[in-house]
């Protein structure tokens, strides 16, 4: 590893860009940091966990691999493989790396931040707990830590701590995207629509294609009126999760409706046919344009939002 | 200004884009796929093949892999429904039924393509490194394919890989 000085530098710039939500920045630098030293272990396992946020998820773990066979004794690359893992699915693998990390590091609050996580995924509330409470311990004054804590307490039912987590989340984080989501969710819950509505058009400003953000201004929007929150919630649905996920759908559609032409044709109602073929063209078009409408949608939720003055 | 916005040697993360000859002639994923659905099969997979050298893919041999086992797979996945009818295995209603797995072929080799390439294009968007407008080929294809493909006159194999 070519150890310059500038290398330090940049590497710390680029772990704040990181933390400040600008990954793009982060992996720009990052690339010239390696472009002068490829066995820079911590840069590829920083570039692996800028990867998984901007979705490149296979690049990530190959990155967070690089990182691993150069320091294999690095808990930061370890974790950076366990986020990629976690990105891809592979709970047991991931859960491997956490373990590894924290037996190197057992005081590492982004370790037990990760872990607990994994086990809110994995719907182990008490686990998720006793981590997330860990990492506050060590790390009071970071965000994070009480987003995490509160979305847990959220999973668990206790609104009440759930939103009094929230809250000191964004009294150091006033941005932070998770806290809002989770204090919207608690805010719908108890009845207060317009509060809700409030920030989760604020976490929407923040930070537009996260999916949890979405999810909750669906939410917000089903509360309001049956229809359209059942509008939100599919074109959340089909623009929200992975493309994959997406193109799945509509293939799935395609062959539904050929295998149901098919029907109508042999059980002699060939007359509804054409009717079925003129839905399937009309759905045909719907996603061509519902993009375009969802976007102009959340556009005009965005202008309508007025925070009050003294939030 | 800082240093490193002088630094000269970049690293090339794995999923990039590899420099190309052709890159001027790329284009976005959608435009093959539309392809595959306005122009017909064959057109449309062979646009998306170009298409991944042109986009400087990483890993084009697994494109490849996917694209020899879809071409050979769409026949045979015909053969086998068409013999089965022949065996007696399905009526004429079961062998409509099974001949959908033709389309579900299509598709998800197209879309499985779309799917190779589309972070690709963005990632050179992403390096300002502009797409071509995939539309007058897609017109082209379109019209040609509608011109000189009469299938009638086409073995079914042939008809089945071009429409």
């Amino acid at each position: 590893m070519n150890d310059a000085p500038h290398h330090h530098q940049w590497f710390d710039r680029a772990l704040e860009m990181y933390q400040a939500g600008h990954e793009d920045n982060s992996i720009d630098l990052l690339t010239r940091l390696l472009g002068e030293d490829p066995d820079h272990a911590d840069a590829h396992a920083l570039l692996a966990l800028c990867l998984v946020q901007r979705q490149r998820i296979h690049a990530a773990r190959t990155e967070a691999g690089i990182a691993l066979a150069s320091a294999p004794e690095s808990a930061f690359a370890h974790l950076a493989m366990a986020s990629a893992l976690m990105a891809l699915r592979r709970y047991t693998l991931a859960g491997d790396h956490i373990e590894t990390a924290l037996s190197l590091e057992p005081e590492n609050a982004s370790a037990l931040r990760i872990s607990a996580r994994l086990d809110l995924l994995r719907e182990r509330l008490r686990a998720a707990q006793e981590k997330a409470e860990r990492a506050c311990a060590l790390d009071p004054t970071e965000a994070d830590n009480w987003a995490l804590r509160a979305a847990i307490s959220r999973a668990g039912g206790d609104r009440m701590l759930a939103r009094a987590h929230a809250m000191h989340a964004l009294e150091l984080d006033p941005e932070h995207v998770h806290a809002l989501v989770a204090l919207g969710f608690c805010d719908l819950h108890d009845g207060r629509r317009e509060e809700a509505r409030a920030h989760a058009l604020w976490a929407l400003q923040l930070a537009p294609g996260d999916e949890d953000v979405h999810t909750l201004l669906a939410a917000v929007k089903a509360s309001e009126s049956l229809l359209l929150g059942l509008w939100w919630r599919f074109q959340s649905f089909v623009a929200g999760g992975s493309t994959r996920r997406t193109l799945l759908l509509l293939v799935g559609l395609y062959l539904a409706y050929r295998a149901l032409d098919i029907t109508l044709r042999t059980q002699g109602l060939q007359a509804w046919s054409p009717v079925l073929t003129g839905a399937w063209f009309a759905f045909c078009a719907y996603t061509w344009f519902a993009p375009v409408l969802f976007q102009r949608n959340l556009r005009r939720e965005l202008e309508s939002v007025r925070l009050r003055p003294d939030y | 200004m800082p240093a490193f916005a002088r630094a000269g040697a970049r690293y090339r993360i794995p999923d990039e884009p590899r420099p190309t000859g052709l890159a001027r002639h790329a284009v976005s994923a959608v435009w093959p796929l539309l392809a595959v659905m306005f122009a017909g099969f064959a057109p449309g997979i062979a646009w998306f093949a170009f298409n991944l050298h042109a986009l400087g893919s990483p890993a084009p041999l697994r494109q490849w892999v996917l694209i020899v086992v879809g071409v050979i797979g769409v026949p045979l996945v015909a053969l086998a429904a068409l013999m089965a009818a022949d065996a007696g295995h399905l009526d004429d209603t079961s062998l409509q039924y099974a001949l959908l797995a033709v389309p579900a072929v299509k598709l998800a080799l197209a879309y499985t393509l779309l799917l190779h390439q589309l972070p690709l294009a963005e990632l050179l968007e992403h390096y300002e490194r502009p797409l071509k407008n995939g539309m007058p080929a897609l017109l082209l294809f379109a019209i040609l394919a509608h011109a000189l493909i009469d299938p009638k006159t086409l073995p079914w194999y042939a008809a089945l890989l071009l429409r």
